[in-house]
């Protein structure tokens, strides 16, 4: 068998196969005829892939035959709709053409300035509709933070209510810090553990003290909020709170007296990161600039921000000063290191 | 009518298909389907997979009808769409999976030396007592583990009897190519049949 030659060989494989031409065909035949070598290379071919004759399929199934044509059937349906529709596009076009005065011959120019105004109306409609669209968003977030405050407004009404008209807050030793947000521990070093109160007790939502405005906030999922002191983070809370030092000083509350607002932008950048205040367990001291001193909050991409007075109205504010006061600093205050107390009962200083 | 259509060329059914007769149609798809079918089952192995690939394949004749050159044969053309499009299948799967559906084969090309040589190896293995739905399972199982570019050339060539031109054209090969791929398609049945057989054979 192996004597035969490559090209022989070759002959007979492409016999085998039903490949080559008809003289190729011809010539193999008369060599498997006339040679027994190859006639038992083909005889070993034969019975060796022989084999492969045993895996037969049925026929296909009547169901894919019916499947195919319906799906033809639906694709040619849509593709007659598009050429109407395309044809009585045409005919509009034709029509309105036959109805308007010659002008110059149609080409390239004229093309290109169809495809640019489409392109201009369409760059105007992105100009005016993505601002527009952005814009209805901030104040869409904006109505729904000014909402927040209200039931954050009402919570506090509740808690008063229910505790002889004391507002809702804790116990912090004189100079204690005031920006510990989401430290657990015993002591009370932390603005924001007075309102923790409103959600510990239930008077509050904790989802109504994430402002929607801002990216970095964090609902947080959990139902032992009892078991907390304070705050779960910085990102769980997006509001300041009005800084009552001692909780044994009362201090009148009316319309004019703001209880919370948008988070004061003074001191976001000292503290921001609770992982790192945890570790170091130091405020970067703040400087107070021109510029800290005209920041709004934030929350509201600098514009302004949301204040709750003491009377449950909630509402927008271009400016922090109210009623003659700065709502973020404590007034004559110009160095801070996180245990500032207000200048007297009518400085209202909203913290951390 | 259905009669008179069976009696139609390929060619002619394609110029009645393309004049709106959608029952040329139908007479192309009750033409080839078995011959399709039983392609993508070898090739595919995946009876989801066939269904899918049937059927694009006959739509995507929907779709190039008016384009359709006449004088092209059907049947080689229908086998490459068919062919393509059970390709880009069995790729979608292998990026959706970890476990490799027919890889392409690596290995060098063979010879019609490599082709008689493991014939003659094969010719001193001793007849195995297996039966028939054995040696189908067996069969079936060495096929679809083919690298595919074996397998699609083995089940045209074997299967479907396409000359080399034909495939080579189904393939978008080189002649040359298409016959050492054949050979080794050969040779890769041939040493896996043989490997089982021995296996079986030591057991």
């Amino acid at each position: 068998m192996n004597t035969l030659s490559k090209e022989e060989k070759d002959l007979i494989l492409d016999f085998y196969f039903r490949c080559g031409s008809t003289e190729k065909i011809n010539q193999a035949r008369d060599m498997i005829a006339s040679d027994p070598r190859a006639a038992e290379l083909y005889t070993s071919l034969e019975s060796s892939l022989k084999q492969l004759d045993s895996v037969k399929y049925e026929p296909c199934p009547d169901n894919l035959v019916e499947l195919t044509i319906a799906r033809l059937k639906l694709a040619a349906s849509s593709e007659q709709a598009r050429l109407e529709s395309l044809l009585a596009e045409e005919q509009r076009k034709t029509h309105l053409e036959n109805i308007q005065p010659a002008t110059a011959k149609r080409g390239f120019w004229r093309n290109a300035a169809e495809v640019a105004a489409v392109a201009a109306v369409f760059l105007v409609v992105v100009l005016v509709y993505f601002p527009a669209t952005f814009s209805m968003r901030q104040i869409a977030w904006r109505n729904k933070c000014s909402s927040n405050l209200a039931s954050v407004g009402a919570g506090i009404a509740g808690y008063a209510h229910d505790h002889d008209g004391e507002l809702p807050s804790v116990e912090m030793d004189p100079g204690s810090p005031w920006w510990k947000v989401g430290d657990q521990g015993t002591k009370n070093q932390s603005n924001t553990r007075h309102i923790w109160l409103l959600v510990k007790d239930g008077y509050v939502d904790l989802n109504d003290f994430i402002c929607p405005g801002r990216e970095d906030a964090q609902i947080p999922q959990f139902d032992q909020a009892a078991a907390l002191n304070d705050f779960p983070s910085r990102q769980a809370i997006s509001y300041s709170f009005k800084f009552t030092p001692n909780k044994t000083e009362k201090s009148k509350v009316d319309s004019k007296t703001v209880l919370l607002s948008d988070l004061n932008p003074v001191f976001e950048n000292a503290f921001s990161n609770s992982d790192l205040w945890k570790q170091t367990d130091e405020f970067t001291k703040i400087l107070i600039s021109k510029q800290l001193l005209e920041m709004m909050s934030t929350n509201h991409l600098g514009k302004g921000q949301n204040v709750l007075f003491g009377d449950g109205n909630s509402g927008f504010k271009k400016t922090r000063t109210i009623s003659g006061d700065d709502i973020f600093t404590v007034n004559g205050k110009t160095v801070y290191s996180g245990c500032e107390v207000p200048a007297d009962n009518k400085d209202i200083f909203l913290a951390p | 009518m259905v009669s008179h259509l069976r009696e139609q060329s390929d060619a002619q059914l394609i110029e009645l298909y393309q004049q709106g007769d959608e029952r040329a149609f139908r007479e192309i798809v009750d033409r080839y389907k078995n011959s399709l079918y039983g392609f993508l089952r070898r090739f595919l192995n995946q009876q989801d997979l066939v269904e899918d690939v049937f059927q694009d394949t006959f739509l995507q004749l929907f779709i190039s009808k008016a384009s359709f050159d006449t004088n092209r044969p059907l049947r080689p053309w229908l086998f490459t769409i068919a062919a393509n499009k059970a390709k880009d299948a069995l790729r979608k799967i292998q990026r959706h999976s970890t476990i490799s559906l027919g890889a392409i084969a690596d290995s060098g090309e063979a010879t019609v030396d490599d082709v008689v040589n493991i014939l003659k190896s094969y010719e001193m293995t001793p007849d195995q007592e297996v039966s028939d739905d054995e040696t189908k399972a067996l069969v079936r199982k060495i096929i679809a583990d083919m690298p595919e570019n074996l397998k699609s050339i083995l089940i045209l060539a074997y299967f479907e009897q396409f000359s080399y031109k034909q495939m080579a054209e189904i393939l978008s090969i080189p002649i040359g190519t298409v016959k050492s791929r054949l050979h080794t398609a050969v040779v890769h049945f041939m040493g896996k049949w043989k490997a089982i057989n021995r296996s079986n054979d030591i057991l």
